[in-house]
């Protein structure tokens, strides 16, 4: 399951443009669909759980990344990042927060939480 | 003046493997479209559909989170992944530029080598488009 946003005018799952949604796209669904500029992927919170850093944070830090479910499930399978919850969610972080975003997709993300990075 | 590769980073799907890393190429090749028409004295040529990859040759580590666990995943799966190489680990710039593109991982061999060598895991990153380079 990934979170995206519509960004063209034709619906997308009953979907308008602008509108936020969660789904489970295959992911070669999910590549047409960014491909063809309908969706982008909302950046999702995650920390760097594995000992190499991940879009520049170190093992132990927090990103935003916007990564597609092939590229997700990848760095999950390697042990490198896990999902971690909003920050809204989860109250005063007690976290690290790190900055200086890389893109590492071609995704379009839109602004990310204050001092974290996206991807 | 040449300079001597001296820390160059290199990042697979978001991680950074620079430190496992033995050799790096980046490759970019075009193919050699032949325009010669009636009347010329010599072939004439343009550049056609690129053709770029980046070659690495990894210090295999097979620990979690280390190289194994990141191109294994990204092979088995045939996962569409960006590749980016910088000459140093110093800030991108003019003499400092960064090469980026979207990769599939079509090579990938998790062990190379004879008994007492380093265990090595040569790696082809074949792209997916073509190859960006960034000096900012």
């Amino acid at each position: 399951m990934n979170t995206y946003r519509v960004t063209s005018g034709a619906e997308v799952v009953d979907h308008k443009e602008g509108a936020v949604f969660d789904h489970d796209f295959s992911p070669e669904v999910e590549a047409d669909l960014l491909a063809a500029g309908r969706i982008v992927i909302e950046p999702r919170r995650y920390k760097v759980v594995g000992s190499s850093s991940v879009n520049e944070t170190a093992p132990g830090g927090f990103f935003l990344g916007a990564f597609t479910r092939g590229q997700e499930a990848a760095l999950l399978a390697g042990g490198h990042i896990e999902r971690a919850r909003p920050i809204a969610a989860a109250g005063k972080p007690t976290d690290t927060a790190t900055t200086s975003p890389t893109p590492i997709t071609t995704t379009t993300v839109s602004p990310a939480a204050a001092g974290e990075k996206e991807s | 003046m040449g300079k001597y590769i001296a820390n160059p980073t290199i990042t697979v799907n978001g991680v950074d493997l620079s430190d496992h890393a033995r050799a790096v190429e980046i490759n970019q090749s075009a193919a050699d479209v032949d325009t010669t028409c009636m009347g010329e004295t010599g072939v004439t040529r343009m550049q056609g559909l690129r053709d770029e990859s980046f070659v690495v040759t990894w210090a295999q580590d097979f620990a979690a989170s280390k190289v194994d666990a990141t191109l294994n995943a990204l092979y088995t799966a045939g996962t569409a992944h960006t590749v980016v190489v910088k000459a140093t680990s110093a800030a991108v710039s003019a003499t400092n530029p960064k090469w980026t593109a979207t990769c599939v991982l079509l090579d990938y061999n998790p062990i190379a080598g004879s008994p007492g060598d380093l265990t090595e895991a040569p790696t082809t990153f074949k792209v997916s488009g073509i190859i960006v380079r960034a000096e900012a």
